[in-house]
C-alpha cells in the first residue's frame, strides 16, 4: 500500500517535469535533457556556493582542531534552510492535496497517506541539506585525508538531518493549516507566516557572513560558545567521527521525528477534514456595476493571484523580492552612495537597472498562468472573447505586477544616487522592457508547456517545467546586460546603453508575443 | 438554431463522433443520450467551440462555429457535467465576470441574477466564495451563469447531476419557459425518465453514431424510452 502511495508521490512530483499533461506522453527528448541541464545548473551552482563558504571556514577550523564546529556550523546552515523550505511546503503537500477525499475513501490508513507524504517532503529536505552538507563534506577530506569511519558518519548525518527539519516544518505545517482553517483571515496569515520566514532568512544569512567571519578568527571562542548546545556538539562531532555522539544525534533526530510523525498522525483525518473558519456571508443586493471585458479578465487574473498565497509567493517573488530591496536601499542608502563614489553615478545607475531587472525576471506569472486556469478553462474556452485578449490580460497583470514595484524601487535607488533625470528614466524604460520580455517568454513557454490536471495549484507554479525555463531564461537575458555593458560601456554613455537595452529587449519582446499572439491561440484552443 | 452537419472527431485511431448530423430547432428541447464514452460530451465540447471537428460543420443560428467561434459563442451557453468555476471569485463576483464577457447591460444582469438566484435559492449564498459551494451550488451558479446573457441556445451536459430535487424541478421549469420564449436546449442525460417527460426530441448515440433520432412519440412508440434505449444500445 505504502509503495502505491510512494509511486504516486513521485509522479506527481516528476509527471510534470518529464510529461506532458497535455497528451499524458513524454516529454521530447530535448526538453527533457534542456530540463536536466537545468536542473544540474542550479544545483550545481548551489553546490558551488556551498563549497566555496566550505573552503573559508574549512582549513582554519580544522588546524585549530575544531572539526566538529565546521560540522556545527554547516549542520546550522543545512537545517536552517531545509526548514524554512520544508515548513513552506508542508502545509500543501501535507494537507491540501486535491486527492485527500479520493484517498480518505480508499482502505488506506491515514497514517499511511501522512507517511508517504512525509516521505516526499523527506526528499526535498534531503536535497537541501545534502546541497550544504555534501560540498562541505568534500571540502573537509580534501584538507584531512579522507578516512572512512568519519565519511560513513558524515553520510549518516546527511540522511538524518533532513528528519529533524522535516519533524519541525511539518509540525509547523500542521499549525499553519490548523489556524488557517480557524481563522477567518488564512490568507492574511499565510502571507504573514511567509514574510516572518522570509525576513528571518534574510537576517540569518545576512549575519551569516559575520558570523562565519567571526568563527574563523575566533575558532576557540566559537567552539566554547557551541559546546553548550548539545545537538550542535553532536552533529560536529557525529561528523568528526564519535560515535557516541552520532548515536545521540541519531536518537535524538529520529525521535523528534518519530514524535512527530505519531501527533500528526492522531490529529491527521481531523486536520484534512476541518472545517475552514470562513464567515458565512449574507449576500445583500446592491446596485451592479458594468465593466469591459478586458478589465474583467484582468481582474480575474489579480484574484487567482493574490487570493492564492502559494500562487503569489511563488509567481510573484520578483514583487516581494522588490518590496525588500527598497526598503534595503532606504536603510542602506550610504551603501549606494559609496557605490557611486566608487565606480560614478551613471555606472552605478547600470547596476542598479541590471539588479532591477534580475528581480523582475523573478516574477514567473504568466509563466504558470495557462496551467493555472486548470479544470476552469472550459469558462474562457467557451466564452465570447477573443483568446488575444484573454493573452493580453496575462501579460498586462504579469506587467503591472512586477513593473510597479520595481519600478518604485529603481527610482528610489536612482534619487539616492542622484541619478541624472534622462538616465533614470532610460533605467526605468530597459526595467519594463525586460519585464515585458519575460512576461512574452513566460506564456509562450506555458503555452508550450502546460499542466491542466495539478493537485494542487503549488504544483502548476513550483513543479512548472515552463515557471523554471522562464525564470532561467529571464536571468541569462539579464546576464547579457552586464556582458553588454563591460564591452559597450566604454564607448557609449549609460543612457544611451540603457535604451540600446530597452529597444533591444522590446524587439525581443515582439518574438514570442508574435508566436503567442499567433500560433498560441492555436494552442489554447485545443487545451 | 443548432445545425449539426455530419461532423466527425477522432482521438487518435478511435472515433469519438462518426458523421453525426443532427438539428435543433428554436423552442425545443432536444435530450441527447448515449451510454458512458458514446460521444456525447465531445459532441457538445464541439457545439461549445471548445473541441475542433476533423470533419463536417456545426452552426449556430446559422453562423459556422469553426468560421466565427465568437459570434456563435454569444448566443450560447455551455453548462459541463462538473462545472469547475473560479474558486477564488464570490458567487456574485463570478456572475458579473461572466456578464462582463457577454457585455450585459447593469440593468438586465440584476434583474436575471436577482429572478435565477431567487428561484435556484441561491441569493443568500452569493456572496460567499465558490470554494466554500457544494457541488450542487456550482451546478447553480454555473446554470444562473448561463443564463445571465439571455442565450438563444443552451447546451447543456448531465445538468441534473448534484442537484436536489427542488432544484433539479426549477431547472426543468427553466428550460421549458425559455424555450417556450423561443430558446434551443440541448443537453445529455443519463436519467431516461427525465429525458421522456421533458424533451421534445431526442437522439440516441452509440460509438458516435447516430442510432435513432426523432421526436419522443418516433422514438419510443408505445413502449418506454428506456426500453428502446436499451434495445438499441444493447
Amino acid at each position: 500500500m505504502l509503495k502505491a502511495l510512494l509511486k504516486k508521490q513521485f509522479l506527481e512530483t516528476v509527471s510534470a517535469l518529464f510529461t506532458s499533461a497535455k497528451t499524458g506522453k513524454k516529454r521530447s527528448p530535448i526538453v527533457g535533457l534542456l530540463l536536466a541541464v537545468l536542473l544540474l545548473y542550479a544545483i550545481g551552482a548551489q553546490a558551488y556556493l556551498f563549497f566555496t563558504l566550505s573552503q573559508s571556514l574549512c582549513a582554519p577550523l580544522v588546524s585549530a582542531g575544531l572539526d566538529w564546529v565546521y560540522f556545527a556550523l554547516v549542520g546550522i546552515l543545512a537545517f536552517t534552510i531545509a526548514c524554512v523550505m520544508g515548513a513552506l511546503l508542508s502545509k500543501a503537500k501535507l494537507y491540501e492535496a486535491k486527492d485527500n477525499e479520493l484517498l480518505l475513501a480508499m482502505p488506506v490508513k491515514p497514517s499511511a497517506i501522512l507517511l508517504a507524504r512525509m516521505i516526499g517532503l523527506y526528499a526535498f529536505d534531503l536535497l537541501f541539506v545534502a546541497l550544504v552538507f555534501l560540498p562541505a563534506i568534500i571540502e573537509y577530506f580534501i584538507v584531512t585525508g579522507f578516512s572512512v569511519l568519519p565519511f560513513a558518519f558524515c553520510l549518516i548525518t546527511t540522511l538524518i538531518l533532513p528528519l529533524g527539519a522535516l519533524a519541525l516544518g511539518a509540525l509547523l505545517g500542521w499549525l499553519i493549516a490548523w489556524l488557517s482553517a480557524k481563522l477567518r483571515a488564512k490568507n492574511l496569515l499565510t502571507y504573514l507566516v511567509f514574510i516572518l520566514f522570509f525576513v528571518g532568512y534574510f537576517y540569518l544569512t545576512s549575519k551569516m557572513n559575520e558570523a562565519l567571519s567571526w568563527a574563523m578568527a575566533n575558532g576557540n571562542a566559537m567552539g566554547e560558545s557551541l559546546s553548550g548546545v548539545f545537538v550542535l556538539r553532536w552533529i560536529g562531532e557525529a561528523c568528526a567521527g564519535d560515535t557516541l555522539s552520532l548515536l545521540f544525534f541519531v536518537l535524538l533526530f529520529g525521535g523528534a521525528f518519530a514524535l512527530v510523525y505519531f501527533v500528526l498522525v492522531k490529529t491527521f483525518l481531523a486536520t484534512v477534514t476541518m472545517q475552514t473558519g470562513e464567515r458565512k456571508r449574507a449576500y445583500k443586493e446592491r446596485k451592479i456595476k458594468r465593466g469591459s471585458a478586458f478589465f474583467s479578465l484582468f481582474k480575474k487574473e489579480v484574484l487567482r493571484t493574490v487570493k492564492g498565497p502559494m500562487v503569489l509567493l511563488n509567481a510573484g517573488m520578483g514583487s516581494i523580492l522588490s518590496v525588500i530591496a527598497c526598503v534595503l536601499v532606504l536603510v542602506n542608502a550610504d551603501l549606494l552612495s559609496s557605490l557611486s563614489n566608487a565606480v560614478g553615478t551613471e555606472e552605478a545607475s547600470v547596476i542598479v537597472c541590471i539588479v532591477a531587472c534580475f528581480i523582475a525576471s523573478s516574477n514567473v506569472v504568466t509563466a504558470s498562468s495557462v496551467s493555472l486556469e486548470g479544470e476552469n478553462i472550459w469558462i474562457l474556452q467557451t466564452a465570447p472573447v477573443d483568446t488575444r485578449t484573454v493573452f493580453l490580460t496575462k501579460i498586462a497583470w504579469h506587467f503591472v505586477l512586477t513593473a510597479l514595484p520595481t519600478t518604485v524601487c529603481a527610482i528610489i535607488a536612482c534619487a539616492v544616487l542622484g541619478t541624472p533625470f534622462f538616465t533614470a528614466v532610460t533605467v526605468v524604460l530597459a526595467v519594463w522592457a525586460v519585464t515585458l520580455f519575460c512576461a512574452g517568454l513566460g506564456l509562450l513557454l506555458n503555452l508550450k508547456m502546460p499542466n491542466l490536471h495539478w493537485t494542487n495549484e503549488t504544483a502548476a507554479v513550483k513543479q512548472s517545467p515552463s515557471a523554471l525555463l522562464a525564470l532561467f531564461g529571464g536571468w541569462a537575458s539579464c546576464a547579457l546586460l552586464i556582458g553588454g555593458y563591460f564591452w559597450l560601456g566604454a564607448y557609449i554613455p549609460a543612457w544611451g546603453y540603457l535604451l540600446a537595452v530597452t529597444a533591444l529587449f522590446a524587439l525581443a519582446f515582439s518574438l514570442p508575443f508574435v508566436w503567442v499572439m499567433k500560433r498560441g491561440v492555436k494552442i489554447w484552443e485545443t487545451l | 438554431m443548432l445545425r449539426i452537419e455530419n461532423i466527425t472527431k477522432a482521438y487518435g485511431e478511435k472515433k469519438a463522433v462518426d458523421g453525426l448530423s443532427l438539428h435543433i430547432r428554436a423552442g425545443e428541447i432536444y435530450g441527447f443520450i448515449g451510454h458512458n464514452g458514446a460521444g456525447k460530451t465531445t459532441t457538445l465540447k464541439a457545439c461549445a467551440g471548445i473541441l475542433g471537428v476533423d470533419e463536417g460543420e456545426i452552426f449556430v443560428d446559422g453562423i459556422s462555429v469553426r468560421e466565427q467561434p465568437i459570434e456563435c459563442k454569444k448566443r450560447m451557453a455551455y453548462i459541463p457535467d462538473n462545472p469547475d468555476l473560479y474558486s477564488f471569485m464570490t458567487g456574485i463576483g463570478y456572475l458579473n465576470f461572466v456578464a462582463d464577457i457577454y457585455k450585459v447591460t447593469a440593468e438586465d444582469r440584476q434583474a436575471r441574477i436577482k429572478k435565477y438566484a431567487d428561484d435556484f435559492g441561491l441569493t443568500a449564498e452569493l456572496a460567499n466564495p465558490v470554494s466554500a459551494y457544494s457541488h450542487g451550488m456550482k451546478q447553480k451558479l454555473a446554470i444562473i451563469a448561463a443564463l445571465v446573457h439571455a442565450p438563444k441556445l443552451i447546451l447543456m451536459d448531465e445538468p441534473f447531476v448534484g442537484l436536489d430535487p427542488k432544484a433539479a424541478h426549477t431547472v426543468k421549469e427553466t428550460m421549458r419557459a425559455l424555450c417556450d420564449s423561443g430558446c434551443a436546449i440541448f443537453f445529455s442525460t443519463h436519467v431516461l425518465e427525465v429525458a421522456e417527460k421533458l424533451c421534445d426530441k431526442v437522439a440516441i448515440i452509440k460509438d458516435g453514431k447516430l442510432i435513432k433520432e426523432g421526436t419522443m412519440a418516433e422514438v419510443k412508440g408505445d413502449t418506454s424510452l428506456e426500453d428502446i434505449f436499451l434495445s438499441l444500445v444493447e
